[in-house]
Order: C-alpha cells, then structure tokens, then sequence
C-alpha cells in the first residue's frame, strides 16, 4: 500500500501528473487531499492532469542573501537559507499558519554566544509598527497574533 | 573517554541496536521511540541549495566540534562519502541514517555515539538533524538525552534561530522546535481487525501523521507504522511531546483490544495464521523482504500473545535484521542479484530457526550462520 504523499494516512489512490517547466512531477494523493489541492477527482479516474497552480506570486521574490526565488522553494520545497524567511515573510508565514496553526514558537529559547539582543529588539520595533497597522486597519485578529509574538520576546526580558 | 566503533562498518558491533533491543515499555507494540531536532548553521545555506565548498564548510564545522569537545563523549563521525554504498545501506537498515543520505553529493554523513542511541545527521535536509532512539515507548528519556546535546551542541555552534519563529530549517514543516517525536509501532491487530484506517485517520485528525519503516514515503510493510507530531511550531517541546504521546497511547490501547478480541472470538484462527507464516519461513526457498515482514509479523503477534514460543522477540529481531538486504550480503561478503537474494534470505531464515530450536532437527544449509557460532561479531561470518 503507498500512502499518500500530502497526509501520510490514507491509501494514495490519486497519481497526479504534473508538467512544469518541462519537468514531469509526479506526485500520489488521496482523495481528500487531491480535493484540498483543488483537483477535481471522479472515483473511476485514476490518472489527473493539472496545469501549474496558484500560489505562486505573479511577480517572483528573491532572496538577496542566497538567491532563491519563492517560485524555487514552491517547486522544490526547501527554502535557500535563513533569511528567505524574511524574504518570503507574508507567503511563509502564510504556509506556517496551515501547517502548524500557529505562527509564534513556544519552545526552546536560544542565543548564540554572540548573543541575540540586537536580532531581538529590531525584531520587537518591526513589530510594533505591524501591530499598529494592523489596529488602524482593524485587522484584529493579525493584531492578536503579533500582540502574542511581542509577549514572547517580552518573556526573554527584551524591552 | 570511551572507545570508538570500529571502523569500517563491517564490523559493527553484532548486538542489537538499541531500538531493537526489545528492553524497553511496552516493546511488544512500541518497536521504538526516536526524537529527532532539526537544526541549522546561521548565515550559512540550507543544504539542498549549498555548494560542495559550502557543504564541507559546515561538515568540518561539525566534525571538529564533536571531536574536540570533551563533553559530546565519544563520536564517530563518518563521511558518507567514503563509504561504499553498502555500508551506506547498512547504516539505514540500523537506522542511524535516512534514505536521502544514501545519495552522496558532498560532504555528508553522521556522527554516531559509541552507545548507539544518539546519532547527528550532517547536511542531511537539515544542516543538523540531532536523532536519539531507544526500545519500547520510552519519550522523556529519549527527549531528555536529546535535549542536553542539543544545548551542549547549541553552545559551539551557532544556530539559525528567530526569536518569533523558532529554529529555522529547510522546509517550514520542521520550523520552530524542529521537533519530531516518531514511534514505530506493530499494530496486527488493528490491521486483522480492519480498524487500521479508522484509528489511523483519528490519529491523523489530532495531528499525528504515518509513515513506513523507514520515514517519508516508504511503503508499510509488515503492519509497521511509524506515528510522529506533524505541527513543530506554536507549542513548547514538552508539549509536542505530551500530546503525541497521548495519542500513541490511544493507538496502542485500540491494538490491545483488538488483540484481546481476536484471542476471544477468533483463538484458533490466529493460531492457523500464525503457524501457517511460521511453516512457509521454515520451508521457503526465496523471500522478498516484504513478504518476510508480512511473516514476521504473524510470528510476532503469536509471541506476544503467547500462543507462539519456538522464538522469542529478540530472536525475531535479530533475524528481521540479519535479513535485511544490506546486512544479508554483508555476512555472504557478495553483492547479490534479486533472485539470489531471496534465496539467502529464506537460507538465513532458516539457519536462525534451526538455532533458535535445536530440537526441532532442522537441517541447516551449508553455507548458513547461526547466531551462537559467530562469536559475537558479524564481520566473523566471512568463509
Ligand atoms: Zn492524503
Ligand atoms: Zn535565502
């Protein structure tokens, strides 16, 4: 039994057949996550053909510290280095947010021995201005969530 | 300091790896438990867009930390680069590697603890991927050896890390804790039962995800499955690890009472089952892998539940791993052809069961090994 690439769970009883860039991609789903995807599934058709999708920004981003365009990551799935992080913050934060249903880590704490302290408190102030976008525009469950990230930096005694 | 695993990887020690010890909680359904934490070097690029130079950088980078530092004990830190893809294979079937570093490309490999228990992947997906793993269903203890490397580590090395979104790794599934916690679990009786689907897809809607043997996309084979968290980010490790847990733990009480059923409605048709897989290993002449899992874990399932007892567990195990591809043409010190391969297979199955019940008066074939007569170390079975 090959199970589905997308959940891990079900029977993967949907080969899809994608061409992109002249590049065959195959990929074994089953029915609820083809459907996810937007593929349309009758129960006798086994073989779907789709045409590139979505999700991919009309205009590309790079990356200026390792190069990696957002079209890459999409196709590939690895991002290039740290900083596309912030490169591709609102389409990442985006994918953060269906994957893990949270954008803000609970976990370990870390600093390098040369210390985050700068890292933290331009991270605080970028915030802070978000979060006052985000009341005037009356985005308030944005506003949450960056409330929440703020109160996390807090907790590390970043003022 | 301890000493080192010798080196080359022929000759490995010939015990059980850890995970396979059968030694720990129940070992009957939890195989094992492995907690694994995904890291990165600041500044520096995820692996799959590295170069070669960048590659070694970071290998080196690793490599020197672990051998300097005291603390880390003992470390054999081996390049996959050098290794011939056998004893690549050999490292997956112990699972101190994952399938992706069987393709070398650069510096990449493992460091692995003398004791076997904590492995550091190198340029795997992740720059780092900090594995720990044990018997039986067993999360603190194994978080917890995991967790002081990791700060130990963490202390040398300078992390990519972001205060609001935690580790940061190559793909953002692992983000944030980079934490996955993975139980191999052996669920016959969900499978018997045909609730497999039904638990699986509960598991699935509380956020626990399966895999095969071994990880992403291997096929199930032998009712084996592999349950881990799917989110990384938005809770503490402790947390991860707590509700995994208690998933696991419904899991493996819907396999105890389906065991429990099929004992009480269907005793003798288990019987059969059971005694039929062990009459086709004693008499097979060619065995494919997946139909020796299949088989195995009939044996299992008897032995748990104690209507089988011409092998015990650890006899089973030693025998799952003797049979594993890599490891069978090691110990005949040959590459061997598909057909070739299934014949030794059914040959070392048969070596082990004439070992396991010498009273049975089964003929060993000629060129078999059993277990007792290779004094402990595999790289002794060449003839
Ligand atoms: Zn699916
Ligand atoms: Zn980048």
């Amino acid at each position: 039994m090959k199970l589905c690439d997308e959940c891990g769970i079900n029977p993967a009883n949907i080969h899809l057949t994608q061409i992109m860039q002249n590049e065959t991609h195959i990929s074994h789903l089953c029915e609820e996550c083809a459907r996810k995807k937007g593929i349309n599934v009758s129960l006798n058709e086994q073989t779907v053909e789709a045409s590139p999708q979505k999700s991919v920004p009309a205009v590309d981003k790079t990356c200026k510290q390792c190069g990696c365009t957002y079209a890459l990551f999409r196709s590939k799935g690895w991002l290039g280095c740290s900083n596309c992080y912030q490169a591709f913050e609102k389409e990442i934060d985006e994918l953060l947010l269906q994957m893990h249903g949270s954008l803000v880590h609970k976990g370990k704490k870390y600093t390098a021995r040369t210390g985050t302290a700068p890292q933290a408190l331009s991270e605080m102030k970028r915030l802070r201005q978000e979060l006052a976008v985000a009341i005037k525009n009356e985005a308030f469950e944005q506003a949450a969530t960056i409330r929440d990230a703020i109160q996390t930096i807090k907790q590390m005694g970043v003022q | 300091m301890r000493a080192k695993l010798p080196l080359p990887l022929s000759v490995l020690p010939d015990d059980l790896p850890a995970w396979f010890s059968h030694t720990g909680p129940q070992a009957d359904l939890v195989i094992s438990t492995r907690v694994r934490l995904a890291r990165n070097l600041a500044n520096r690029r995820f692996t799959y867009h590295a170069g070669r130079s960048e590659r070694k950088q970071v290998f080196d980078m690793v490599a020197s930390v672990l051998e300097r530092g005291k603390e880390f004990g003992a470390f054999s830190v081996i390049n996959c680069a050098s290794l011939s893809p056998l004893d690549r294979q050999l490292l997956l079937e112990e699972r101190l590697i994952s399938p992706d570093l069987l393709n070398v490309e650069g510096d990449r490999g493992v460091a692995i603890d003398n004791d076997r228990h904590t492995s550091i992947m190198i340029n795997e997906e992740d720059h780092l991927r900090l594995h720990s793993i044990d018997s039986g269903f067993k999360a603190e203890e194994v978080w917890y050896r995991i967790n002081l490397l990791d700060d130990l580590l963490g202390h040398h090395l300078p992390y990519a890390y972001d205060i609001r979104r935690g580790f940061l790794t190559s793909c953002p599934t692992n983000s944030g804790t980079g934490l996955r916690v993975s139980f191999l679990l052996h669920l016959p009786g969900l499978a018997l039962t045909k609730t497999i689907d039904p638990v699986l897809l509960g598991a699935s809607q509380m956020g626990i995800s399966t895999r095969g043997f071994f990880g992403e996309h291997s096929e199930v084979m032998g009712n084996l499955f592999q349950l881990s968290n799917q989110a990384t980010l938005g809770a503490r490790e402790e947390e991860f690890l707590q509700h995994t847990r208690k998933i696991i733990g419904e899991v493996t009480a819907h396999e105890r009472s389906a065991r429990e059923r099929i004992l009480a409605d269907a005793g003798l048709e288990l019987s059969d089952r059971v005694f039929r897989a062990w009459g086709i290993l004693l008499h097979a002449k060619m065995l494919t892998m997946a139909e020796f899992l299949n088989l195995s874990s009939a044996l299992r399932l008897g032995i748990d539940c104690g209507i089988f007892s011409e092998m015990t567990a650890v006899q089973l195990n030693r025998m799952t791993l003797a049979v594993m591809p890599a490891h069978l043409q090691r110990n005949r010190n040959t590459t061997l052809s598909e057909t070739s391969e299934q014949c030794e297979r059914a040959d070392m199955v048969r070596a082990f069961i004439g070992a396991a019940a010498p009273k049975k008066a089964v003929r060993k074939p000629r060129s078999a090994l059993s277990p007792e007569n290779n004094n402990g170390r595999r790289g002794a079975d060449r003839s």
